[in-house]
């Protein structure tokens, strides 16, 4: 995985820790992010603003259902920016 | 013959937002109820375009930033010095935001409260100046939203916007009485606006469905609301202030 990925993946964890209120390491890449308790409709309007503001990437609903892990959401927002 | 106590014949009304969704209703209704419209807003081709849509040629657009409070009674005391009196104001100008609590911050308060409520008090503070106010009095109208009354996940910021017009409306309504200005409040429920399709593309599609329900006599229209502050703005609402007017298709009255 090149090192950019790396990085978004890091990022990303540190947006679900901060919106799903979780401590460090609770959030791993390959969790299916769905099954968090905390997940919920508004979790999903925090996370896409997040990415939006952070990565300037707007994610679309429908490409969002077929993302299941973190890794997934990094991999939908390299593709999208064409790296 | 004498006026029709709904008619806004020779009124002089400021609508705020009146580039887009309700406030640009709002506009066109107030035209053809008779009025001579101060149209404001941010976008001068949408003003522009507003005024296409409405009867008689002395509507005046005012493409203003209402949020640059610096400067800003001196741009509208500007726009609307050829006219010599205020009949009455629409403030319609507003941001809708669905943001979690836990990811609310003060920059995102602020950018709600500077529009939905600063704005509006003060070019409430402007057009009441006693040099507008006509001798039969004037009128404010602010639109509030069900969200005010009601409470939904993710609106903390919006709900107390709207909650502050309310509040805020009744304490004018009492101190602007004796200088014959009525002050009150239209509350909107779902409306589908250019705000509201905004509000839809951010929600999934259970959100969107659950935002449908709730609404005996189903979805409104902007005209809903233009006609509610028609009614207010005119002279048949005399001895009506300080009041809210929900519209809301019973909404809260569940
Ligand atoms: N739609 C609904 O379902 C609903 C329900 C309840 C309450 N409401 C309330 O009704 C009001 C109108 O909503 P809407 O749905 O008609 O929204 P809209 O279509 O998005 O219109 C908002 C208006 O506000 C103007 N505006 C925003 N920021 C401004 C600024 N800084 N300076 C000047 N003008 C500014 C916009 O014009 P520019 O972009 O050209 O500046 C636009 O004309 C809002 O207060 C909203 O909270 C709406």
């Amino acid at each position: 995985m090149p090192q950019k990925e790396h990085l978004m993946i890091d990022r990303l964890i540190e947006f679900f820790e901060e919106i799903l209120e979780k401590d460090p390491g609770q959030i791993k890449p390959y969790d299916k992010f769905r099954e968090y308790e905390e997940w919920d409709s508004l979790a999903y309007i925090s996370l896409v603003t997040k990415i939006d503001e952070q990565f300037d990437v707007t994610v679309r609903q429908d490409d969002f259902q077929s993302l299941a892990t973190i890794d997934d959401i990094a991999r939908y927002i390299a593709k999208s920016r064409g790296s | 013959m004498e006026n029709h106590s709904f008619s806004l014949k020779n009124k002089n009304i400021v609508i705020t937002g009146a580039s887009s969704g309700i406030g640009r209703q709002c506009a066109v209704e107030c035209a053809f109820g008779g009025a001579r419209v101060i149209l404001i807003a941010r976008n001068r081709q949408n003003l522009i375009a507003a005024m296409d849509d409405m009867p008689g040629d002395r509507h005046i657009a005012l493409p203003v930033d209402l949020t640059e409070f610096d400067g800003l009674a001196a741009s509208i005391r500007e726009g609307i010095a050829g006219i010599e009196k205020v009949h009455g104001l629409v403030h319609a100008a507003g941001l809708q935001m669905t943001c979690a609590l836990n990811q609310m911050n003060i920059d995102r308060y602020r950018s709600l409260f500077d529009i939905n409520v600063f704005a509006g008090l003060e070019i409430a503070r402007i057009v009441t100046h006693r040099k507008f106010i006509p001798q039969d009095g004037s009128s404010l109208v602010f639109i509030s939203s069900t969200m005010a009354a009601a409470g939904r996940p993710g609106l903390t910021g919006y709900s107390a916007t709207k909650g502050a017009l309310l509040s805020a409306a009744r304490s004018m309504a009492m101190e602007l009485a004796s200088k014959k200005v009525r002050v009150n409040c239209v509350s909107p429920g779902l409306i589908m606006t250019q705000m509201m399709q905004d509000v839809f593309s951010t929600l999934t599609p259970e959100q969107v469905s659950q935002r449908r329900q709730g609404y005996a006599l189903g979805l409104g229209r902007p005209r809903d609301i233009a006609d509610a502050c028609v009614f207010l703005l005119s002279d048949a609402a005399r001895w009506i202030t300080g009041a809210n007017i929900p519209v809301d298709g019973g909404y809260t009255a569940q």
